[in-house]
């Protein structure tokens, strides 16, 4: 297994306490930041080391922070720590194991963009990650990381803990604004994007949890560092959670580019009881289903998976084996959506409600000719044309999983009974 | 400014306008639920999508703000499609009951699906359902009709901002709801129902009342205050069945309180005067007419006589009545007013006056601010002392008890003359009655607190033999 980084430490005991940070090279990277970064070289160099966000769009960081303006104040950094996609459990491990990495890397962040006030956004379920979050964000005051004038500059940064309250909508980056602002959960109209108008109406850094814990290591080992790892488009280690029918599920931190079945064969212990492999799903529940045929020639890494028709997304590599039946499986994916959509636009409010009853009827035997077309003519009515990207994720599914396993839904609605028996 | 085209028109727009009130303001009319010109955009409905050239796909206008040199379209195959989908949508779980519906007629559902929807469902499953509920003194929902474009809950948080109304739960569980203990009880809480795209929100006042095809609408002005919101009436054989605001961003915005809204009640009180009537001194009541009532008033009008006159007689009768007081030497004149309420301002602009006056401006303008400010102080001084031979009081004050020293000192006159809309404890001691139309019988015009002259029109015949002011004045 190559060299760990981000989860290098998170099996030591005690690892999210600050005595072991420090003994690791703790906040040394953002001492050097503030004492001997310009805000504009630390942007140049992000930049420079390729970082992709980790969150799921994989958008460059570096550039990110660069579309901030440099003359409103305030400006916020919210640290999206709502992790909630069915199959990803990264930054869980990052927050509850090493919460010290990623107060570091907002420190950088914010230091690169000239930002005082940051906001962590937890997911309101994480309460032992936001309990041991907050006991070290109050070991990083009291050390002096954090309040006034950090490591004797001075830069200002306050880091405040918000619970979310059990929402999927609110890890989408403008839900997760408003229900910080008191709110309902609701995401809102882009553009304004919230790089130029985010929270409180400001302009507003996003960055995932396994994002901003990157941001130590590339300072204190440079971009070059970081660059050496992964493809040249995909640089770096990314942290991959392979649930699903495998021996041995679990958080991998391999470098992007890794072949998907060398993560599921070398890492995940292979197809548990000797089954085959039948599809993945690469980056969490609202990236396209493939099937084992494609994932045998599938590289993990953001570009190779798009080629695949598939997303990277948040890294969450669900594994199923011969027995899983594609109508159920995509029947508890869509269960999840319908539960979820936050109901304020018209497509995605009724479009997941009437896919969850027709997967439903589908499952239980009662399919009906005409079943499959109608529910893709749902997804592409559902499908960009709404605010926020969640009729997309909740349509994806459908689409691919049709596209890829249509046999299965005919045999379904044909014979009313699953063509897999356990 | 900015220069765009939208269906080959040419419009000139505000920067930073949004394509949707463009359109709307050049009479280029775009399908919407959410949009309201007075409220803040929520962008939910998404029926609203025009194309744009050069993006990539249909827009909502709404959300999109007009540039230099944009070319819309509004209809085409691709916004067509979009528009049908979205209908389908909102009626997957919609209980189409329209024939039991009051907003039947002027229900934005039905006009678009109407226009761009399907005339069947492929949703064959079961739908989700709600259990109607009131959720105010004026309102009632049902929830199952609702599209949930949210107007209602941005108006509670924007133009009242009392905010009782949410959205609930999640997905297509979402439903409007009262907070708990909170029922949406605001002096405005009528709006709601306008603003409601559907029949979800039902004004229980107006519930089974008609059928709005069936229904006149008609132009008037309320004159349960001095802000005089213009309203559109909607009259029912004869009878006015319910009033709603009508636009105009100079007066009332989009808007009218509750208490003008019901106001339409007090015309068709039951204690409405229908009748010329005489008084003998003995107290016999005797039924007469307009020419004879004309003949005694005459005759009892001198230059000793006082007169008070409410400031909700409009300008055609004061002006009339100014002619009256002019040919008989009347100096005693005296204003009947409404006492005044608490000025109440809202979100967007929106007032309730202090002044209950339809026309206090109106009255000033034809007897000047003396008369207005001192006058009914002499009259009641000159009847007390008996200056006074005739005390003739021209009234049409709606839901106003007059004052008793009023009616104490009108005792003392030798010859009472009361001009009224509704029998009350002067017309009880009045010897010549005269029965006026109020506002909603007649034409007439009210100068509302800015000083705007609002026309109003007739909208129901008057009750029995009642007749405007200026008709019986005009015949002095």
């Amino acid at each position: 297994m190559p060299e760990k980084t981000l989860l290098k430490h998170t099996d030591t005991p005690n690892s999210e306490t600050m005595d072991f940070y420090l003994s690791q090279k703790g906040y040394e990277a953002s001492r050097k930041a503030l004492t001997s970064y310009e805000p504009a070289k630390l942007i140049d160099e992000v930049k420079g080391s390729g970082l992709r966000g980790r969150g799921g769009a994989g958008f460059s960081t570096g550039m990110k922070w660069s579309f901030v303006p440099k003359d409103i104040f305030p400006k916020y950094l919210v640290c999206n720590a709502d992790e909630s996609e069915p199959g990803t459990f990264k930054d869980r491990a990052l927050i509850e194991r090493y919460p010290h990495s990623v107060i570091e890397g907002i420190i950088i962040a914010c230091w690169a963009v000239q930002i005082n006030s940051a906001f962590i956004y937890i997911r309101g379920e994480f309460t032992l990650g936001a309990k041991k979050l907050q006991k070290a964000i109050d070991e990083a005051y009291q050390k002096g990381f954090l309040g006034k004038n950090i490591f004797g500059s001075k830069f200002n940064l306050d880091i405040t803990v918000h619970r979310g309250a059990g929402a999927y909508i609110c890890g989408e980056e403008t839900g997760l604004l408003t229900s910080i602002e008191g709110y309902r959960g609701y995401p809102k109209i882009k553009p304004p994007f919230p790089a130029i108008q985010g929270l409180f109406a400001k302009p507003t850094v996003i960055n995932n949890v396994e994002t901003l814990a990157n941001l130590p290591y590339i300072l204190n080992n440079g971009a070059q560092w970081f660059k050496s790892m992964g493809t040249e488009k995909s640089p770096g280690p990314k942290i991959f959670c392979v649930s699903g029918h495998v021996n041995k599920p679990g958080l991998y931190e391999l470098p992007l580019g890794t072949p998907c079945m060398e993560i599921i064969n070398n890492y995940g212990g292979g197809v548990w009881k000797n089954r085959k492999l039948k599809a993945v799903i690469p980056g969490g529940s609202s990236a396209p289903v493939l099937t084992a045929a494609q994932a045998e020639k599938l590289n993990m890494d953001y570009e190779a998976v798009a080629a695949a028709g598939s997303m990277l997304g948040s890294g969450g590599l669900i594994v199923m084996d011969e027995t899983v039946c594609m109508v159920n499986a995509l029947y508890n994916l869509i269960r999840f959506y319908h539960h979820e959509s936050c109901g304020q636009c018209t497509p995605c409010r009724y479009g997941t409600g009437w896919l969850d009853k027709i997967l439903h009827r589908m499952e239980h035997g009662n399919g009906k000719q005409g079943d499959i077309e109608l529910m893709l003519n749902i997804c592409d009515n559902m499908r960009g044309k709404t605010i926020c990207v969640l009729a997309d994720a909740a349509a994806m599914p459908v689409q691919s999983f049709i596209k890829n396993f249509r046999d299965e839904f005919e045999y379904h609605i044909k014979e009313h009974k699953c063509t897999v028996t356990i | 400014m900015v220069k765009l085209r939208i269906n080959n028109k040419e419009i000139i727009a505000e920067p930073g306008t949004s394509v949707m009130k463009a359109a709307l303001d050049n009479g280029i009319f775009i399908p919407h639920f959410c949009y309201h010109p007075a409220l803040s955009i929520s962008g939910n409905c998404r029926i609203c999508v025009v194309s744009v050239k050069n993006m990539p796909k249909p827009v909502t206008s709404c959300t999109t703000a007009v540039a230099e040199g944009m070319e819309v379209e509004t209809e085409n195959k691709d916004i067509a499609a979009i528009r049908k989908s979205v209908l389908e949508f909102f009626l997957i779980n919609h209980p189409i009951d329209c024939p039991v519906c009051d907003q039947a007629g002027e229900c934005t559902l039905q006009d678009f699906t109407y226009l761009y929807g399907s005339d069947h469902s492929r949703f064959s499953e079961e739908k989700r359902t709600w259990h109607t509920k009131d959720v105010g003194p004026l309102v009632k929902l049902w929830a199952n009709r609702c599209v949930l474009c949210a107007r209602c809950v941005r108006f509670l948080n924007e133009i009242t901002k009392t905010g009782e109304l949410g959205i609930m739960n999640r997905g297509d569980r979402n439903v409007i709801d009262t907070f708990p203990g909170m029922p949406v009880d605001n002096p405005l809480s009528g709006n709601i129902v306008d603003i409601c795209p559907v029949g979800a929100l039902i004004s229980k006042d107006f519930l089974y009342q008609a059928r709005v095809w069936f229904m006149d609408f008609k132009q008037s002005v309320c004159p349960m205050c001095a802000t005089g919101c213009n309203i559109t009436a909607g009259v029912y054989q004869g009878k006015i069945k319910r009033f709603a605001p009508t636009k105009n961003l100079k007066v009332n915005q989009y808007w009218m309180c509750d208490y003008g809204r019901l106001s339409y009640k007090f015309v068709h009180s039951d204690n409405r005067l229908t009748a010329f009537l005489t008084r003998s001194q003995a107290g016999s009541v005797t039924k007469t007419t307009l020419q004879e009532s004309v003949n005694i008033l005459k005759n009892s009008l001198s230059g000793d006589t006082a007169v008070l006159a409410s400031a909700y007689m409009d300008n055609e009768g004061l002006t009339a009545l100014k002619t009256v007081t002019d040919k008989y030497g009347i100096k005693n004149i005296g204003c009947l007013l409404k006492p005044d309420g608490k000025a109440q301002a809202f979100g967007g602009g929106f007032k309730i006056s202090h002044d209950n006056n339809p026309n206090r401006k109106g009255f000033e303008n034809v007897f000047g601010k003396a008369v207005l400010d001192n006058g009914y102080r002499q009259v009641i001084d000159a009847v007390k002392t008996g200056k006074a031979g005739t005390l003739y009081v021209i009234n049409g004050i709606l839901d106003y008890a007059l004052p008793q020293e009023l009616i104490d000192a009108a005792g003392k006159v030798k010859f009472l003359v009361v001009q009224d809309t509704h029998s009350s404890a002067l017309t009880e001691k009045a010897h010549l009655v005269l029965p006026s139309c109020t506002y909603a019988e007649k034409n007439g015009a009210f100068t509302n607190e800015q000083g705007m002259e609002q026309k109003f029109n007739r909208l129901i015949d008057p009750a029995g033999a009642a007749e405007p002011d200026n008709i019986i004045l005009n015949q002095l």
